[in-house]
């Protein structure tokens, strides 16, 4: 019995204490990559990064930081991205056009957290768009009957949690325009979700008679006329009510 | 306002050489000098830090001073004291911590810096002579240790809108020492040895660490 308690003993002290360190202090951490950052046409920047090796514990989280300078650090226009495989992307939009911008992944694990190399982009911005359409400026219409209203004083965009949104009211309708990733020129798709990704909008109205949200997969055309002002144009964009579907067409200039 | 946050450092373990130290030195002179053993012994040993001290600490040559008896038995018993002041393996440690706020969730990059690691072990146990070849000159034998100890500490620490932190202290430590080693009397007073042990140890109010050490000594009989 005292051998056993021994010999157990012995090996739980043998077991313990194998782990060899590593030579290289660098090989605990992630190894990771910038692998490119690619211009949109609707003015956003894709960035996609490549875990080359996890280090000594599993990655635990991955992304990108973006910056004017040309080193950004991991809080510089943070974004956590998915690893799907050993890749992982971010989409960045609301780029001063005239600005260098510098891209740089990252990723973390037990251990720390450590960068990849840093890309640099310049001039971003959008394809111009040109709408289908040209409805009355300052207007809307839902497309019920009513005529097409007159907006009156249009709120300013705010962000939150990398949402634009912004009221937008006439005299008979009360227009909630939510912009995912910010708001540049370019052609976004109409989504229904509450909190529209990057590349997304979610239009929804208020009209005294009807509740509606636009149907995911519409256009939304927004050309960034300055700095603060955009113009924003919709062309029969369909959103239905019971059986009902009608068409939803608008365009205005908001300031912020 | 913040709503949850987390943060992660290098493995934190603490300072200050605890007054235990004098006491155990002590001791080990007074068995060390009586002359009913009076048998001491150095050995000049690479202390190998493996796991999340091998992450933190470099290696490090140190002297273990030894009270060693011969083998006269097929037991001996043995006890040890060795200090060590070790280097961070890194000047900065890179950190990382969570933050989710009103900016959303965030990754925050943060760092540790290490201006002090010491390291004190007291150790007392037996080795057994499994063979003894050559008229009993060449011994080779496993060892047990029981050891004792302290570890001091300074460091500062810092993530971003966490927090920022400087420790001072000591915490005392206590865990086991399996050694294998083949020693070589050169005649009754002298002989020398060559082992190789490795150890675990708990550290009070931290977590459980290990290491390597491989040393060649030699030992003396009065």
């Amino acid at each position: 019995m005292k051998h056993i308690t021994l010999t157990a003993l012995a090996f739980a002290v043998l077991t313990q204490a194998c782990k060899k360190p590593l030579d290289e202090m660098a090989d605990y951490y992630p190894t990771v990559r910038t692998e490119s950052v690619t211009l949109m046409p609707n003015g956003t920047v894709k960035v996609v990064g490549r875990i080359l090796s996890e280090g000594d514990a599993p990655v635990e989280y991955v992304g990108f930081c973006a910056d004017t300078t040309a080193k950004p650090e991991m809080l510089d226009g943070q974004a956590i991205a998915e690893l799907n495989g050993d890749q992982f992307t971010a989409i960045y939009s609301g780029f001063d056009p005239y600005a260098t911008y510098y891209f740089r992944s990252w990723a973390t694990n037990e251990h720390g957290y450590s960068y990849g190399n840093v890309l640099s982009l310049d001039s971003i911005a959008a394809v111009p768009v040109e709408p289908p359409c040209m409805p009355a400026n300052n207007t809307a219409s839902i497309g019920t009957g009513t005529p097409a209203q007159t907006y009156y004083p249009i709120e300013a965009p705010e962000e939150y949690f990398n949402v634009w949104s912004f009221q937008a009211n006439t005299n008979a309708h009360f227009i909630t325009y939510r912009f995912g990733g910010g708001m540049g020129t370019g052609i976004y798709t109409t989504t229904t979700n509450m909190d529209p990704a990057p590349g997304y909008a979610r239009i929804s109205f208020f009209s005294g008679f009807y509740n509606g949200v636009l149907a995911s997969g519409s256009s939304v055309y927004m050309e960034q006329l300055s700095p603060t002002s955009w113009r924003i144009t919709v062309c029969q964009a369909p959103w239905t009510t019971g059986s009902s579907t009608f068409y939803f067409n608008t365009r205005f200039t908001v300031n912020s | 306002m913040v709503m949850s946050e987390h943060e992660r450092t290098a493995p934190g373990w603490a300072t200050g050489i605890l007054p235990l130290k004098g006491v155990l030195l002590t001791a080990l002179v007074t068995l060390s000098v009586s002359p009913a053993a009076a048998q001491i012994g150095i050995k000049l040993m690479q202390f190998r830090p493996t796991g999340d001290l091998g992450y933190v600490v470099e290696r490090k040559w140190t002297p273990e001073f030894l009270y060693i008896q011969d083998f006269e038995e097929k037991t001996r018993m043995r006890a040890s004291f060795l200090y060590m002041n070790l280097q961070p393996r890194l000047d900065t440690f890179p950190t990382t911590g969570l933050i989710s706020d009103s900016n959303g969730f965030r990754v925050l990059p943060g760092w540790q810096t290490f201006s002090k690691i010491n390291m004190y072990l007291i150790t007392g146990g037996l080795d057994y002579a499994v063979v003894e070849l050559f008229d009993y000159d060449l011994a080779l034998y496993p060892g047990l240790d029981i050891i004792f100890g302290g570890i001091g500490m300074e460091y500062e620490s810092y993530t971003p809108e966490i927090s920022s932190s400087g420790f001072s202290g000591g915490f005392m430590i206590g865990g086991l020492r399996l050694r294998l080693g083949a020693e070589w009397a050169f005649n009754d007073h002298f002989g020398a040895n060559l082992e190789w042990s490795t150890a675990t140890y708990y550290q009070e109010e931290g977590g459980r660490y290990t290491f390597n050490d491989l040393g060649i000594g030699v030992r003396y009989q009065f």
